[in-house]
Parts: structure tokens; C-alpha cells; sequence
């Protein structure tokens, strides 16, 4: 075990540590296992000491780890001639190797990660260092667009990810957003949003309007469901308390982070009302779910529109129920009829944000229909 | 004359050597270089054969280092920032760079001494000097040590090829040289770098200098290495 005095002790050893790094990768080489575990060991206690302590600037700067003359051997090892169980070793070495601004070892990164099969320590690594890189000042290296994919992946990131760290600034999520790519914005956020981190500030506005403008809308409904699970999952572990975390993260600290994974949780809420409300807007769609509410086919068609009457009205979004003329096709086949005879209610609840209870009682053409329905939203 | 006198002294000094001999090889060494232009090419063995006496040599003594600064001083030729060797001096020039570099890796002098040595050399090599020839290598380091207290000046490896003999000594030389400059205050960063350069190779450089950037490493994260000097280069270990 080792504890933040040693990780302090390895930090300013960096330099040596650094230069022993290639002699244990030919070890590896050699098939002498161990002193390459031994120094992730140490990198990794180096970044948990990092991590903590309170040093400013320093700590976005990504170049403190491993000592970036480290730089011909690390693109020595991935170039396309080495062999993969060198370029694996890389890999998993990356998080904490000097990620400059030089767009080849990127690409030679982005090159090597094609070949080797994945793991959950590869894909750590990968994500880790991909929002390292991300993260580097301007003007960072051009990451491959294939790259990012590994985000889709979701590996479960340590409880001290560098790359989660850092990556929660505004220029990563404006980087991320710009790939236009949901799926990928999804699972960025799903990587980064973790009781062991909080939000950068300069990243939690940027972060908001993404939810709004990225995530809103009925066709978002599936992501939005995931990201508010994982939001609540987040929050339900902060407020467990630092005991229970297992870290250095102090009351404060939990409470500011609570503070900034519930704004994003307000948002995303909010966002999914309005979606909801932009559902029930849309008619033809909404009457079609109200097909499990009618036990007789023959009312089929009353029932529904009568539903649809009492959702506009309940929800005060029109002055007056629609008209819909006696003959309108819907989809599914069912034609609209009179609605002479129809007496009854519906109820309105959400039973959680993203999911609508209906309760219906009728009497149409002296039948009485009890209906129950969930809607997501 | 003096190229007769020397061979005696020579044959004496090469038979039983001492540690006190020092001042006596300095002394031979200032004589080299006061000789005739008849007698230039026996000198000049004669000198490189008494800066080989330095491997039979345990101790550095202040006046064997500089009198070494003297025999490099006096086998280059500096015009404006390039410096290269005086021309038939190539040999004497990369020996005696070599050696003046053990000189004042530290061990055995004391950091007044390697001081002094080091501002002579800086009043006739400018700070920004560009070196040419075998011996580049080793008179960057020289201009290290000797400007170490001058801004940091960007110091390449990436060209570093020597063959494998030269490699090893120029490997030792600068563990020494960590191991001088740490008890005093920390190892340089550019002898970090030889070592960092050295052990990236593929494939890795012989034996004996992996040993001796390894050393140059552990003396860097401050372990116990009185005991490593002393043992053959593949005995050695490093206590942590």
C-alpha cells in the first residue's frame, strides 16, 4: 500500500522513475514479469497523490507523470513494426505518459489501440488517456475520430482516472458535442459522471446546455432514461458519505459535488418534462398507445379519442378539446366515431420523471372500462 | 631530450604506480606540451600514453585535472562558437576530454577544485559553443559541468552512436559524474537523459552500460550505492 507520502516521494522522483521505464518494458520483453506492475504501482500512486493535494494550475497539467523524453521510445514501441505485446504494455502505460502536442504519438496511440484485443485495463487506459489528451491546452493534438468511439465502450474507470478528472472541462464537452454523435455524448457522460468526481465548474454550464439542446426532444427519451439512472445512481452514492466512498473527499468537497450532479439532474429533469409535454403534442402518435386501455376492439377507436380529448383538457394545452371529424383515420386502422354516450375521467400522475400514469373510467355505449396505462415519455 | 627523460620516467611510473603519482603525471604531462616541433610526434604518444594511466589511477588529484583542462585546451581550436580538435591533435583532444570529464565527475575533488577547473575552461570556450568531431559528446558534458550554473542549454542525445568500447567508458564517466554531483547536490538532468537515451535503445546497449545508467538511476532516487563501485559491472545491484 502505498500512501500520499510516497506518492509525493515518487512525483519528485518522476524523472529517474521515468528512466527506468524502458528497462522494465524490455524486461517485460524477456518474459521477466513484475517490475512493470511494480511501476504502474507507483504511477498510479503518483497520480492518486497529484489528485489531492491542493497545487493549482499544476493540476491540469497532464505532462507532470512520466518525464516527456520518454517520447522517441513511446513512439518507437507503437509503431506499426512493434510487436502488440509491446504496444499493449504502451497502452496501458499511456495514462501517465507526456501527452504533448505532438499529433503523431496520437495517431500512433489511435493506430495501436486498432490491433490489441480489448480488456477492461485496455479500455481504462484508452478513455483515461483520450480525455487526457482532450483536455491538454490549445492547441491539443488532433485526436483521431475513430478514437473517441472507445468512449462507447464504457470501461469502468478507477476511482483515481486522471482523464475523468480532467475531462469535465467546457473545452472537452465542447469537443465531445462536436462529434455529433449521441451515442458517444452519452457515454462520455456517462464515464465522467462519477461519485469520485466532481464537474469542473468551467464545464458544468457547458454540460447543461448539451442536456438541453443535445438531449431534449421524444426521440431522446432512452438516452435521457440512462442518463438520469446513472445521475441518480451518482448522487444516491455521494449521499452516503464519505465513509462509504473510501476516499479523501471531505464533507465539503461531497456537498459541492452534490451541488453540481443535482443542477445537472435539475436540468436533465426538466429537459424530460418539457419532452413530455412535447409527446402529448403530438396526437397521432399518442393516440396509438391507448390501444392496451380498450377491452372491446368495437370501442376502440371512441375510447382513444376521448383519451386524447381528456389529456388536452387535463393538461390545459388547448382552450377547447380538438375536433377531430367523425372518419379520421388514425394509424393502425382505427377510424375515429361519434362520441355520444362517452362519460368518464382520466387521471394524469408521473410516477417518475420519463413515465406517465393514466387511470381511466368510462361508460361509452353503457360499457364501463377500467384502464390502466403507463406511457414513458 | 625531454621525449628521452620522459620514456625513463614513464617506465618507472608504468612498473609500480601509485596513488601519489599523480603530481608527477601532471607534471610529465605540462612537459609534453612544452617540447620541440622535432620532437611533437613522440610527445604526443607520450602524452596519450600517460593520460592512459588514469585506469590505474583510483584518485583524482587537483593538479591531474588541470592538468588535463590543459592538455584539451591545448588540443583544440575554438573560432567564434566552433570548437573542433587542433588538427593531428584529434586522439590527445578526445582522450583528454574524456578524462578531464572523470576529473570533474567530483569524486576526490573537491567542488572548489572542479570550480577553478571549470573557470578556466570557461575563459576560453564561449557559452555558446558548437562542438564537431568524435569527442562532441564528451565536451557537451565538459560545457555542462562547467556552465552548470549558467540557464539550462537544450542538450541531444537523439545523435549519440558511439561504439560499443567508448560507450561503456562514456557511461561509467557519467555515473561517476552523478554520483560527485548528487553529494553535492542532484545528479543532471542531461546525465538522467543519457540514461533514459542509453536504455531506450533497441536493442538495449551492452551490459556494462545498462549497469551504468541503471547506477546513474538508483543514484538519482537516492539509494545506497557505496557498495556498487567496487564490484564488477555485472555483479552489481543496487540496495533500496
Amino acid at each position: 500500500m502505498v500512501d500520499s507520502a510516497d506518492g509525493r516521494s515518487i512525483h519528485r522522483k518522476r524523472k529517474a522513475i521515468t528512466a527506468f521505464f524502458p528497462y522494465a518494458i524490455w524486461r517485460e520483453r524477456d518474459e521477466q514479469h513484475g517490475l512493470l506492475d511494480i511501476l504502474f504501482h507507483l504511477f498510479r500512486a503518483m497520480v492518486e497523490w497529484v489528485r489531492h493535494k491542493d497545487s493549482g494550475p499544476l493540476l491540469l497539467d497532464g505532462r507532470m507523470f512520466m518525464w516527456r523524453h520518454i517520447e522517441p521510445f513511446v513512439a518507437t514501441l507503437l509503431n506499426e513494426d512493434s510487436p502488440n505485446s509491446m504496444k499493449q504494455a504502451m497502452i496501458l502505460a499511456s495514462p501517465y505518459l507526456p501527452w504533448t502536442t505532438d499529433e503523431l504519438l496520437t495517431q500512433l496511440l489511435a493506430a495501436a489501440t486498432s490491433m490489441i484485443p480489448y480488456t477492461d485495463a485496455i479500455g481504462q487506459s484508452v478513455v483515461d488517456t483520450l480525455l487526457r489528451i482532450a483536455n491538454d491546452a490549445p492547441p491539443q493534438p488532433q485526436i483521431p475520430a475513430g478514437m473517441w468511439s472507445w468512449l462507447n465502450k464504457r470501461p469502468p474507470l478507477p476511482p483515481v482516472s486522471w482523464g475523468r478528472f480532467c475531462g469535465s472541462t467546457q473545452h472537452v464537452v465542447q469537443e465531445v458535442r462536436a462529434l455529433k454523435d449521441t451515442e458517444i455524448l452519452k457515454s462520455y457522460f456517462l464515464l465522467i459522471w462519477s461519485e469520485w468526481d466532481e464537474p469542473w465548474w468551467v464545464g458544468l454550464d457547458e454540460m447543461c446546455a448539451s442536456l438541453r439542446e443535445d438531449f431534449g426532444g421524444i426521440r431522446m427519451e432512452r438516452h435521457r432514461q440512462d442518463l438520469l439512472r446513472h445521475l441518480d445512481n451518482v448522487l444516491g452514492r455521494l449521499d452516503q458519505g464519505p465513509e462509504h466512498l473510501h476516499s479523501e473527499l471531505d464533507t465539503h468537497l461531497i456537498q459541492c459535488s452534490m451541488k453540481r450532479y443535482g443542477k445537472l439532474r435539475e436540468t436533465l429533469g426538466e429537459v424530460d418534462r418539457e419532452a413530455a409535454v412535447a409527446r402529448i403534442r403530438e396526437l397521432p402518435g399518442l393516440v396509438l398507445l391507448f390501444g392496451p386501455l380498450t377491452t372491446r376492439r368495437r370501442t376502440q377507436g371512441v375510447t382513444r379519442l376521448l383519451c386524447v380529448h381528456s389529456l388536452f383538457r387535463v393538461h390545459s394545452l388547448v382552450s377547447k378539446p380538438p375536433i377531430i371529424p367523425p372518419g379520421t383515420q388514425f394509424a393502425g386502422g382505427v377510424t375515429a366515431g361519434p362520441v355520444s354516450g362517452y362519460s368518464g375521467a382520466l387521471q394524469f400522475s408521473f410516477l417518475s420523471p420519463g413515465s406517465l400514469l393514466i387511470t381511466c373510467v368510462q361508460m361509452s355505449h353503457g360499457l364501463r372500462i377500467h384502464s390502466v396505462c403507463t406511457i414513458a415519455t | 631530450m625531454i621525449s628521452w627523460q620522459l620514456d625513463q620516467v614513464f617506465l618507472r611510473l608504468s612498473v609500480g604506480i601509485q596513488p601519489n603519482c599523480c603530481k608527477s603525471i601532471s607534471t610529465l604531462l605540462w612537459v609534453t606540451m612544452l617540447g620541440t616541433a622535432d620532437e611533437s610526434r613522440c610527445l604526443y604518444d607520450t602524452r596519450l600514453q600517460l593520460l592512459g594511466l588514469w585506469d590505474r589511477i583510483h584518485l583524482v588529484d587537483p593538479t591531474l585535472a588541470a592538468a588535463y583542462m590543459d592538455v584539451l585546451l591545448s588540443g583544440i581550436e575554438v573560432n567564434g562558437d566552433r570548437v573542433t580538435a587542433r588538427p593531428g591533435s584529434e586522439l590527445v583532444a578526445g582522450v583528454a576530454s574524456i578524462y578531464l570529464l572523470r576529473a570533474l565527475s567530483g569524486v576526490g575533488l573537491t567542488p572548489m577544485v572542479v570550480e577553478d577547473t571549470c573557470q578556466r575552461y570557461i575563459g576560453i570556450v564561449p557559452y555558446g559553443a558548437n562542438f564537431e568531431g568524435p569527442f562532441r559528446h564528451t565536451m557537451v558534458a565538459i560545457h555542462a559541468l562547467s556552465f552548470s550554473s549558467r540557464e539550462r542549454r537544450p542538450f541531444k542525445w537523439l545523435d549519440y552512436q558511439p561504439c560499443a568500447r567508448e560507450e561503456a567508458s562514456y557511461a561509467h564517466t557519467l555515473a561517476r559524474t552523478a554520483y560527485g554531483r548528487r553529494q553535492h547536490g542532484k545528479v543532471p538532468r542531461w546525465v538522467l537523459r543519457f540514461a533514459l537515451h542509453s536504455i531506450s535503445q533497441d536493442p538495449p546497449p551492452p551490459t556494462s552500460v545498462v549497469v551504468h545508467c541503471l547506477t546513474i538511476i538508483a543514484i538519482d532516487l537516492d539509494c545506497d550505492i557505496s557498495r556498487i563501485w567496487s564490484a564488477a559491472p555485472d555483479e552489481r545491484c543496487v540496495y533500496i
